[in-house]
This record gives C-alpha cells, structure tokens and sequence, in this order.
C-alpha cells in the first residue's frame, strides 16, 4: 500500500512553484516563480509586467493549480478579446496535458460524452471541468456593454460557493 | 494513466526539483535567487521585497490544517508594515550601491536574469567619510594602524567587511 506523508501534501500548498512543477511540468524562470508566489499568497495581485514576460503562462498555471488542489474550486480567465483567450490562455490546455501525466488525468477523456462534458465550448463562456469537481470558466465578452463594464480583474479565483 | 504511474512521476519530478539546491525557500517564501531579484530596484520598480508576507505565511503554515483559524489574526500592523517595508527598500538601494538597474527596452523572458546580472556587476558606491565625517582615503593626517588599513564603513559596501 502506498502512504503519502500528510506533510508531503502540504507541501504543494506551500510552494506553489514546487507543485506547478511536480503536477505541471511546469519550468519557470526566476521572475515567473516570484510572480507565481505572489498570485498563490496574495488575496489580490496587479501585475504591470512587461509584453512577453510570462503573465498569461503564470496565470494559467496558477489556476490550474488551484482548480487542482481545491476539490470543487471555481476559477475564471477574463480576457477583454475573446480570441486572445482562446489563442493564448486555452491552447495551453494542450501543452500541459502533452507535458504531464498527471495534468492529464485530471479531466476526463475517453468517451465523447465525457469530453465534452470536461471541455464546454459555449457561445457564452468555454468551461473546463475537473474530475475533482472544479471549474474554470473563460466568459466571452460582451461587445455590446461599455468598455468600464468590462474593465474588470484579469483573473478571478474563488472558494466554492463564494461566488465572484 | 494508472495511479502507480502518476505517483511515480510525481517522485520523480519532486526529486528533480530539489537535485541542484537552488529552490530551498530561505524565509519560507522564496528562494535565495528571488529574494535577489525582488531586492534588486530596477528603473521600472522598486524593490519589491516584502517581509511581511514571510512572516505571514510562517504563522499560516502553522495552522494549516485548523479550520477555525482566521487568517486575519496573522496580519502585521499596518505602521509596522511600513516601516519594515521602509527598511527593506533603503536597504535594497544600500546593497546596489545606489545604482538603479535599467529595465528598459526590450527584456523579453530574460528580465530576470537581466536584472541579476546587472546587480552583480554594479559596483557598490564606497562612503567618502566615516562614522566620524573623517575622509576615507587621500587623508593623510590620519594616523593608520599598524599592520593594516582602516575598514570603510557605511555606504552599503558589504564586500569591506570581509577584509
């Protein structure tokens, strides 16, 4: 029988560079494991980093993650372009599952029911599901609402049930 | 993918991660190439370090498990806060000798490395006077102890202590 140390639990939780790398395959640079801890362990996080410093992968990361570790968890992208979502936040989905088993195994595959049902593509938002039960959303953007109404946080994570 | 085959590449990755040393958490929060970087202020920032967040996530590791904790009661007061932060960003432009790293232009994925790179290579400004208003070096009316120099103080040159 295999037994996992509580302690060896915890620690993805307490080192989320650390887990992104065990779970994810996920290599990061200096800055990107700074900013990765900043997003884990701070409530609220504005990054005004630079064009090609790494946000969108990071971000992608740091969800996954906590959809990954959080049964239940309901996480969402937002991205002004619905386009730019679909061509730089949701192909990574493909990378990583390429990269890591164990990414992998988190959704369902096999049957075309299950498929679909782990990777919603509606008009309205493109849903992941988890086999534990958590959820990442990427809402379409409304073009026909003001441009303040849309002005809102990149990412938002939430416990389940809270609701954001 | 069978469960034996995700943990064993769960060992396998977890022991490939520590191999070379260099992802040891030195305050619990980041590593030791981190904290370099955070305390690095770069012409787009400033140092970023935040000593709080350390002792923060310590009190938080402690009652991981507790349900009942209430993550507030871990919080540093604000005037606290600041003046630790305070400390940390005067000690940050000490440690580069003053000399803001410039982050302009095109940086791409090598921000980091730049930045380290550029920090290690910034000479650190030496003090013109000691703790007295003494001149350091060109003072000939100083009397020098024998057998060796006068140690420069001040001015955020740690590599004189050594000496």
């Amino acid at each position: 029988m295999i037994e996992i140390e509580q302690k060896w639990m915890e620690q993805f939780f307490f080192d989320p560079v650390m887990a992104a790398y065990v779970l994810m395959g996920a290599k990061l640079d200096v800055f990107q494991q700074a900013r990765l801890r900043f997003y884990w362990f701070c409530p609220e996080v504005i990054d005004s980093s630079g064009v090609g410093t790494g946000k969108t992968e990071v971000q992608f990361v740091y969800l996954m993650l906590r959809c990954m570790l959080m049964p239940g968890h309901l996480a969402a992208i937002y991205f002004p372009n619905f386009q730019t979502g679909k061509d730089t936040f949701w192909v990574k989905f493909a990378d990583y599952e390429e990269r890591s088993p164990v990414f992998a195994a988190q959704f369902r595959k096999g049957q075309k029911a299950d498929e679909e049902k782990a990777n919603q593509r509606n008009p309205g938002a493109w849903i992941r599901t988890f086999k534990n039960g958590s959820k990442l959303f990427m809402p379409a953007p409304d073009c026909k609402e003001f441009a303040f109404a849309r002005a809102v946080p990149e990412t938002v994570s939430a416990e389940p049930g809270v609701g954001e | 993918m069978a469960f034996g085959d995700s943990v064993g590449h769960m060992v396998k990755a977890y022991q490939e991660f520590y191999r070379d040393g260099k992802q040891e958490l030195i305050d619990g929060m980041f590593t030791e190439a981190e904290v370099k970087l955070l305390m690095t202020p770069t012409s787009l920032r400033p140092a970023q370090y935040r000593p709080d967040l350390p002792l923060m996530i310590e009190e938080w590791k402690r009652n991981f498990w507790d349900a009942q904790y209430d993550s507030k009661s871990a919080a540093i007061p604000r005037a606290a806060h600041r003046v630790l932060l305070a400390a940390f960003q005067s000690a940050s432009v000490d440690f580069v000798g003053g000399k803001i790293v410039d982050m302009e232009g095109e940086l791409g994925e090598d921000e980091a490395d730049a930045a380290l790179e550029q920090a290690e290579v910034a000479e650190p400004e030496r003090a013109a006077h000691d703790e007295f208003g003494t001149d350091i070096e060109g003072d000939a009316s100083m009397p020098m102890p024998e057998g060796g120099a006068r140690m420069p103080r001040g001015g955020g040159d740690l590599g004189v202590f050594g000496v």
